[in-house]
C-alpha cells in the first residue's frame, strides 16, 4: 500500500453536484515547485473533482508551501 | 551600494559599531566590564558583580582599591553629571559579593610542562606569574625584598587594607607558584634562569637594578634576548593599572611564544583602546556621582550609583525601525544573515522572512550614525533571490497581480484632456489613490483641467513602484517602459503625481514630475477648501524624506487651510515609514501593525499626510488621518476601502472618467449570477485575501458547470477555481437562485496531472 501524506474520508456526506453521486476517498497527487505528494483525498468517482477542506488547505499544506519556498 | 559578497559585507558589518564595548571598558586596560557590573550592582547583585571583577582582575582586591581608575574619563555618564564610580562599585562587589566556591579559571585548564621564572614581585610581576598560572604554566616568582608586594607596601591602609592585600597575595601560595623572597638577581644569575626556564619576565624595576640594557618591544614586551621577556612601565611614577596591563600583556607574550604562536597577531585591542560605539545622551537627566557617607559605599549607596549608568549601547536604528526591533537582534547580525541566506545552497532559507519584511524606506541610514541601510541590503537581497528563482512566489504575488490590474484593461489609460490635441501636463492619479479615493481623483482633474493651460492628460496606471519594492528590475522597467510610451504618447507632457512613491519614482526615471501640493502652491486652492481649524500632526512620506520642499509646501498648505501644524518627534528626514513601503503591509502583519502603531503613537492629535497610503494604513487601525487632498478639496471622510474595493474602485475611475470626461459609450460588466456576501464574510475574504472578483469568477464557473461539492450534513455547496496560481475555494448556499457566499480559501499547491477545476486530463 502506498504512503500517504494525508488521508481523508468524505464519509458520505459530499455529493457531486455535476454527476449526482457521493465523493470516495481516492488518490491525488498535490503538487507545488516541482515536488508531489500523493494523499487520499474525496473524489468524484465519476468526473474526478477533488475536495481539499479548509483544514488541510490552511494547515498543513500551506506548511508545507512555506517550507518548500523557503528551501 | 551593498553587494553580496564577503568583501562588501565586511565593509558594511563594519559600519554597524553596536558590538564595540562601552567607553568604560575599551578605555580600562584590562577591558572590565563596567556596563556589565553596573547592571549587576543595581540590581543589588553584588556576587555576580564580584565574578565579573575576578574575571578580568588577577589581583581583585588590590587592584579594587588602588586603580587609578582611567575608565572614569570617558564615561559616557559626564554629559549627564558625573562620570560612574566604577572602582569604588568594584570594591563593593569584592566586599559584599560571595567569594566564588570552585572552578577559578585555573580548574579547566591542562596543566603544561613548560617553566617560566618571574624576577619581581611588584603588581606587573604578580599579575605575570598569576596570569601564567591561570594558563597552566609552572612559574617561579623571585622577589629582592622580603615579602612580595613592591610599591603595594607603601600604599596606606586607609585605601588598600592589609587584610585585603593579604588575601590577593595568599593566591600565589594557593595556585601553585613557587616564590623565593630576599633573592636579587644579578646579571650573571639572569643567564642561569635563562637556562634553566623555558621563559624568564623581569619586571621594570627589577631589570633597572640589573643595570641591563635591552631593547625591548613596547607590543609584545619581547626582548632582544631570546626567552627574555620585560617590563615596560616606569618604576617611579607608573601607575598600578598600567602595571598590571603589562603583566598581562608579557603573560600572553610568553604563553604565545611557549607555544609558538605568533606575538603580533591580533593584539590591538588589548589594552586602553577607543571605543567606536555611539551612544546619545541628550535625552539623560543629569545625575551626580553617589558619594559615600564614610570611605567605601554601603550597599544601597552602591545601587544607588550603579543606577546611574546609563548601560551605554547604540539604540538608533532600532528606536526608529519596528522591523529592526522585531527580530531582537542588530543590523551588523541582520547584515551577516542576509548573506548567509544568500550563499547557501542546500537548506532552508531562515531569512527569506526578514528579508521581505522591511519597508526599504532608509530612515535607518539617517538616524545611524554611520549610515548603515538595512533598507538596500534587503533590496539587493531581494533582487538577488529574484534574479536565482529563490523569492518565494507566494510573497509578493498578490502585490505583482494588483500592479499588473492596474496597467492592464480594467484600469490604464492615457489621454488629452477632451477636446485638445496636447497636453502640457498630465494627471497622474497612480495605482492606490484611484484604489483608495477615486472621486477625489475626479475632482482634481476637473478643476486641473479648469485652472491649467495647455491641455491636462490623464494617466491611470501604476509607476512600478510595486516591482521595485518586490525586488523585480526587469518588471520595473517593463512597467516604467509602458508609462513612459503613454508620456511620450501625449507629447511627454509633465506629470502631477499624487503619490510621492510615483513622483521619486519618475524623478529617477527621468520623467519631469511635479508633486500636486506643489502645483498647488503655485496655483492657489481649490475653491473648494474653505477655511477650516485645528491641529494636525504632519507624518512625511518615507520616499520623499530629503525632500525639505516639498514639506514645507504641505505644510504651508495646511496652514493656509487654517489648521495649525504639529511636528512628530520623527519627521521629514527621520520620518518612519507607515508600513506600506517595500510591501511590508502586504508580506508581515506582525511588522507591519508594529509599524503602524509606533507611527500612530507619537501623537494624540490628528495626522496630516500627503501619501493617500500612510492615511489608509493609519486608518485602518483607527488614527483620524487625513490626506492633504482631502483638505484642500473639501472631501467628506471616506472609510478606508478592502482589498475588493480597491480593485472595483479602479474599474469604475475609469469607466466614470470615460464615460463623464471623455463621453465614451461604455458599460461596466456585470457579474452573470445573483450573490451576496455579508460584512464579516467581506472581512474575512479580506484577511484571506481573496477578492470579490475572484468569488464572481468562482461562482460563475460553478453557475455554468455546476462543478459545485454538496455537503449534506452542512447543508452548504463548495466550489473551486484555480485563478493564477491559486486555488481559491468558497463555501455558500443558494436561495432563490442567489448565491450567499458564507466562507473562502485558497491553496497555492496544485492536482497533478489535473486541469484546472480538479479533474485528471
Ligand atoms: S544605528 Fe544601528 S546600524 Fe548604526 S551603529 Fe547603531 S546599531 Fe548599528
Ligand atoms: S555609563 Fe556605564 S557603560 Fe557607559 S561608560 Fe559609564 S560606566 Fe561604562
Ligand atoms: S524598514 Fe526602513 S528603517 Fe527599518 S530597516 Fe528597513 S529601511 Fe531601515
Ligand atoms: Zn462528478
Amino acid at each position: 500500500m502506498a504512503q500517504y501524506y494525508e488521508s481523508i474520508d468524505p464519509n458520505g456526506e459530499l455529493i457531486c453536484q455535476k454527476c449526482g453521486v457521493p465523493f470516495e476517498k481516492m488518490e491525488v497527487t498535490l503538487a507545488y515547485m516541482g515536488n508531489s505528494f500523493p494523499v487520499e483525498l474525496p473524489r468524484c468517482p465519476i468526473c474526478k473533482m477533488v475536495y481539499v477542506p479548509e483544514d488541510l488547505a490552511t494547515g498543513k499544506i500551506l506548511r508545507v508551501e512555506k517550507s518548500l519556498e523557503d528551501k | 551600494m551593498f553587494e553580496l559578497t564577503q568583501q562588501s559585507l565586511h565593509q558594511w558589518e563594519a559600519l554597524c559599531t553596536q558590538d564595540q564595548p562601552p567607553y568604560c571598558t575599551a578605555r580600562c586596560p584590562l577591558h572590565l566590564d563596567g556596563k556589565g557590573l553596573c547592571a549587576a550592582v543595581e540590581k543589588g547583585n553584588f556576587t555576580k558583580g564580584r565574578e565579573i571583577v575576578e574575571k578580568y582582575v588577577v589581583l581583585p582586591h588590590i587592584l579594587a582599591a588602588v586603580c587609578e581608575a582611567p575608565c572614569h574619563s570617558k564615561c559616557r555618564r559626564q554629559e549627564a553629571g558625573d562620570a560612574v564610580q566604577l572602582q569604588l562599585l568594584e570594591q563593593a562587589c569584592m566586599t559584599y559579593g560571595k567569594k566564588k566556591q570552585t572552578g577559578s579559571r585555573m580548574a579547566f585548564v591542562r596543566k603544561k610542562t613548560e617553566t617560566v621564572a618571574v624576577v619581581g614581585a611588584g603588581m606587573a610581576g604578580l599579575c605575570t606569574a598569576l596570569e601564567l598560572s591561570v594558563r597552566g604554566y609552572h612559574v617561579t616568582l623571585v622577589e629582592k625584598a622580603a615579602q612580595p608586594g613592591g610599591r603595594l607596601l607603601q600604599v596606606p591602609e586607609q585605601q588598600l587594607a592589609a587584610a585585603d592585600l593579604e588575601k590577593d597575595l595568599k593566591k600565589i601560595e594557593q595556585s601553585g607558584i613557587m616564590l623565593e623572597t630576599g633573592h636579587a638577581v644579578n646579571e650573571a644569575e639572569l643567564q642561569d634562569l635563562l637556562a634553566q626556564y623555558d621563559a624568564v619576565y623581569v619586571s621594570a624595576a627589577a631589570l633597572e637594578d640589573m643595570a641591563l640594557d635591552i631593547a625591548i618591544d613596547r607590543a609584545t614586551l619581547q626582548t632582544d634576548i631570546d626567552k627574555l621577556f620585560a617590563g615596560n612601565s616606569e618604576p617611579e611614577g607608573s601607575s598600578f593599572i598600567a602595571d598590571a596591563s603589562d603583566g598581562k600583556k608579557a603573560a600572553i607574550s610568553i604563553d604565545r611564544y611557549l607555544q609558538k604562536a605568533s606575538l603580533t597577531l591580533k593584539r590591538e585591542q588589548e589594552g586602553a583602546f577607543a571605543s567606536n560605539l555611539f551612544t546619545r545622551t541628550e535625552q539623560v537627566a543629569p545625575l551626580a556621582a553617589v558619594q559615600p557617607q564614610a570611605i567605601h559605599y554601603t550597599e544601597a549607596e552602591a545601587q544607588q550609583e550603579a543606577e546611574r549608568c546609563i548601560q551605554c549601547r547604540c539604540t538608533e536604528c532600532l528606536d526608529g525601525c519596528a522591523f529592526l526591533r522585531q527580530y531582537k537582534r542588530y543590523p551588523k547580525q541582520y547584515a551577516r544573515e542576509v548573506f548567509n541566506n544568500s550563499t547557501i545552497v542546500m537548506g532552508i532559507h531562515g531569512a527569506n522572512g526578514m528579508i521581505n519584511s522591511c519597508s526599504l524606506c532608509g530612515q535607518c541610514k539617517v538616524l545611524c550614525p554611520n549610515g548603515f541601510d538595512m533598507g538596500e541590503i534587503c533590496k539587493v537581497a531581494r533582487q538577488d533571490m529574484v534574479t536565482r528563482g529563490k523569492m518565494p512566489p507566494s510573497t509578493h504575488d498578490f502585490a505583482l497581480m494588483d500592479m499588473a490590474f492596474s496597467n492592464g484593461d480594467d484600469y490604464f489609460l492615457a489621454r488629452h484632456q477632451p477636446g485638445t490635441a496636447e497636453s502640457r501636463y498630465a494627471l497622474f492619479p497612480g495605482c492606490q489613490m484611484g484604489a483608495s479615493m477615486p472621486q477625489l481623483v475626479q475632482q482634481v482633474y476637473r478643476d486641473l483641467s479648469q485652472r491649467l493651460d495647455g491641455g491636462v492628460g490623464l494617466i491611470l496606471g501604476c509607476c512600478g513602484a510595486i516591482a521595485d519594492w518586490a525586488g523585480d528590475q526587469p518588471l520595473l522597467q517593463q512597467e516604467l517602459e509602458k508609462i513612459r510610451a503613454a508620456w511620450q504618447q501625449l507629447g511627454e507632457p509633465q506629470m502631477i503625481t499624487l503619490c510621492p512613491s510615483c513622483y521619486a519614482a519618475f524623478q529617477q526615471a527621468d520623467i519631469p514630475a511635479v508633486h500636486i501640493v506643489t502645483l498647488l502652491s503655485e496655483l492657489g486652492l481649490p475653491m473648494q477648501s474653505g477655511q477650516q481649524n485645528g491641529v494636525l500632526a504632519v507624518h512625511d512620506s518615507c520616499t520623499t524624506r530629503f525632500d525639505r520642499s516639498l514639506q514645507d509646501t504641505v505644510r504651508a498648505l495646511a496652514q493656509q487651510a487654517g489648521y495649525t501644524i504639529e511636528e512628530l518627534p520623527y519627521s521629514r528626514e527621520k520620518t518612519h515609514c507607515c508600513g506600506y513601503g517595500g510591501l511590508t503591509s502586504m508580506v508581515n502583519q506582525e511588522v507591519n501593525q508594529a509599524t503602524i502603531q509606533q507611527c500612530i503613537g507619537q501623537s494624540e492629535s490628528d495626522y496630516l499626510t500627503y501619501c493617500v497610503n500612510c492615511r489608509d494604513q493609519f486608518r485602518s487601525q483607527g488614527k483620524t488621518t487625513r490626506h492633504i487632498l482631502e483638505l484642500l478639496y473639501g472631501m467628506d471622510d471616506t472609510p478606508v476601502a478592502d482589498i475588493s474595493m480597491r480593485r472595483i474602485n479602479r474599474q469604475r475611475l475609469k469607466y466614470q472618467m470615460r464615460k463623464e470626461v471623455w463621453g465614451d459609450d461604455v458599460t461596466m460588466a456585470e457579474p452573470k449570477i445573483q450573490y451576496h456576501i455579508a460584512d464579516e464574510v467581506r472581512q474575512q475574504l479580506h484577511e484571506c485575501m481573496i477578492l470579490e472578483s475572484d468569488i464572481i469568477q468562482i461562482l460563475e464557473h460553478a453557475d455554468a458547470t455546476k462543478e459545485m461539492i454538496y455537503h449534506k450534513e452542512r447543508q452548504l455547496y463548495f466550489s473551486s477555481l484555480r485563478i493564477g496560481n491559486v486555488t481559491f475555494w468558497v463555501e455558500f448556499t443558494i436561495q432563490d437562485g442567489v448565491y450567499e457566499v458564507l466562507h473562502g480559501y485558497s491553496h497555492r499547491m496544485s492536482f497533478e496531472e489535473c486541469d484546472v477545476n480538479g479533474a485528471v486530463l
